[in-house]
């Protein structure tokens, strides 16, 4: 059985004259996984080839399932988290789970044990009898999360889990989706337009536009945009002096404000450039991106 | 006493049972549709109205019952016919279980689809390895159940109690048929009121909503098709009308003939009109189903 969460060959998807997916190429293993873009990127449509709800051209391969013919045996195995409202009237959450977990194949008893303990895990346990309907925000997208878990799927997809949140009931989800693929060995795709969501959460980002892949790879090389990393530098008065000396030494230096940005070199070598050079060191700190600019830097570069 | 006192060190080691892996097997994914239809059912014998609809059904069976008895009694004296129309006055006349079978797939069937459009319920059975076949027959059975049991169970005993009263072994032989004409008429009063209820349901964001479509689709009809009928002194305008088609096929069924102030259609028209009554339900609840997005964007 292979690693990969997902393994997709030229997938495409067409509505009409719309190009939702063009000729998406792409593999990824167990983790959390960030799915970014903006409006219209693709997301959803991506999400639903991962759940077998659409037909498409290419190859598609979700947890070693060919999807396009073990849709339904691929669906036992995935949990889905929408972002909409979600549940049966008149149902408790432990009733709602319990048939969820049903509906995934697993019989009455096992299901609702594990509604039972789902329904602990997510922080629902107190109010596990409460009829769902009377639920705060908060408490439904527990349930959600909870009915997508509770047949413990090697596969979690979250659409915009922490929609509607305060922001303490924000870093609580977070924190419960965070511990998920540790604790229960499932693999996380979290789609989201909150980049810190996806920061916080996520070791590995896609970043679709236009249906197009702009970008698949950890979180840091997002960041750093592919290019060499930078360091600011702030000298005690001869910003001038230092800067031709670290040129002498090969280094690409640009002068921001009173800052200085070194491209290609490394704390120890600029210390030793201020050293012979006489200057004292203020500041120094690799600058990284934030993922917002990184996003954006992206989304600009794949538009030109 | 001090509070050294009141506090109780809690004994032995707090264990968190963490996260088990289901190792267990799955069920075949082709029984989905008996989840469904199994927790829908429960749901709608919840409801007070449809309890109410079914204890209600039994007391026009309890004076048709005492009548036919009486009647029987009669006959055996030489009296008068026999009683082999009563299981059809229980059916299709307004004061029989007509109205209570209409009344009970209102209230089993109102919520069917309605209520998973307006809570997203679709995204917990699709996202699932639920098939909208699976959902569709799963929405389906409960509502014509119930209306079934309305519908069939009193018109089932009354038979019963008419082969029981036979006067000799072959009007038992002759009534025990009634038992078959029975059972049938009522399939087709269950599915005739029990599935398009259903299909109404699929077009309302609201119970509400379906209910009072479906109100208006089986009573105007009926009212408006009877007062143009006899001014018209033509049967034809109650073309539409689902109570007239469900007496037409009644009176074919149970052999009478028809009293002289009714207008009826012939018999053809009233299954053909039902046939479609069924058929587009069932069609319209697959266009409907096919259209649902699971994930929007």
């Amino acid at each position: 059985m292979s690693d990969l969460v997902f393994d997709f060959t030229d997938l495409s998807k067409r509505y009409g004259s719309l190009e939702a997916l063009r000729a998406v190429t792409l593999k990824m293993g167990g983790g959390a996984i960030g799915l970014l873009g903006p409006n219209g990127a693709g997301k959803s449509t991506l999400l639903k080839v991962m759940l077998g709800l659409l037909p498409f051209d290419g190859e598609a391969r979700v947890l070693d399932y060919d999807v396009r013919s073990d849709a339904r045996s691929l669906r036992q195995h995935v949990g889905y988290m929408p972002e909409r409202e979600c549940w049966i009237p008149g149902l408790n959450a432990v009733e709602l789970c319990s048939y969820a977990a049903e509906l995934s194949g697993l019989p009455p008893a096992e299901a609702m044990q594990r509604s039972h303990a789902t329904l602990e895990f997510v922080g629902l346990g107190d109010k596990r009898y409460q009829k769902v309907d009377g639920y705060s925000t908060g408490m439904k997208q527990r349930c959600k999360l909870a009915q997508a878990i509770v047949h413990d799927p090697r596969l979690l997809l979250l659409d915009e889990p922490t929609n509607g949140l305060d922001p303490e009931g924000r870093e609580e989800m977070l924190a419960l989706i965070a511990s998920l693929p540790p604790r229960t060995g499932c693999s996380v795709v979290l789609s989201s337009h909150l980049l810190p969501d996806v920061e916080r959460v996520c070791q590995r980002a896609i970043l679709l536009h236009q249906g197009a892949v702009v970008f698949s790879g950890t979180i840091d090389e997002l960041r750093s945009g592919g290019q060499k990393d930078t360091i600011e530098l702030r000298v005690k008065v001869d910003e001038a002096a230092m800067m031709a000396a670290l040129v002498k030494r090969g280094l690409e230096v640009e002068l921001d404000g009173g800052t200085l940005l070194v491209t290609g070199g490394t704390p120890a070598l600029i210390f030793e450039v201020a050293r012979d050079a006489g200057l004292q060191v203020r500041h120094l700190q690799a600058r990284k991106l934030t993922l917002e600019s990184a996003f954006v830097k992206a989304v600009a570069g794949a538009s030109a | 006493m001090s509070e050294a006192k009141l506090h109780v060190e809690p004994k032995g080691a707090i264990r968190d049972q963490g996260w088990k892996r289901y190792q267990g097997s799955y069920t075949s994914p082709g029984n989905r549709w008996k989840l469904i239809a199994a927790r829908m059912l429960r749901m709608s014998a919840r409801q007070a109205w449809v309890i109410t609809m079914i204890v209600l059904c039994v007391f026009p069976a309890l004076v048709m019952a005492v009548l036919l008895f009486l009647q029987s009694k009669l006959w055996s004296a030489g009296i008068g016919g026999p009683p082999d129309h009563y299981g059809y006055y229980l059916y299709c006349k307004p004061y029989g279980t007509l109205l209570i079978a209409f009344l009970t797939a209102l209230f089993a069937g109102g919520g069917a689809v309605a209520d998973d459009v307006r809570t997203g319920a679709f995204q917990l059975y699709f996202a699932r390895p639920v098939t909208r076949e699976h959902y569709l027959i799963g929405k389906l059975i409960p509502p014509v159940l119930l209306t079934l049991l309305v519908s069939s169970g009193p018109g089932l005993m009354l038979s019963v109690l008419r082969v029981a009263v036979a006067k000799d072994g072959a009007d038992g032989a002759h009534a025990a048929f009634l038992l078959g004409k029975a059972g049938l008429l009522g399939v087709i009063e269950a599915l005739a009121l029990g599935i398009p209820i259903v299909a109404l349901s699929s077009t309302a964001r609201s119970r509400g909503l379906a209910q009072g479509l479906y109100g208006a689709l089986f009573l105007l009809p009926w009212m408006l098709g009877s007062a143009v009928a006899d001014v018209t002194r033509s049967a034809w305008p109650q073309l539409f009308s689902i109570p007239h088609h469900l007496q037409v096929l009644g009176r074919a069924l149970f052999e009478l003939a028809p009293e002289p102030t009714e207008r009826l259609l012939p018999v053809w028209a009233s299954a053909a009109m039902l046939a479609i009554v069924v058929a587009g339900s069932i069609a319209l609840l697959r266009k409907r189903l096919a259209a649902v997005e699971v994930i929007a964007g």
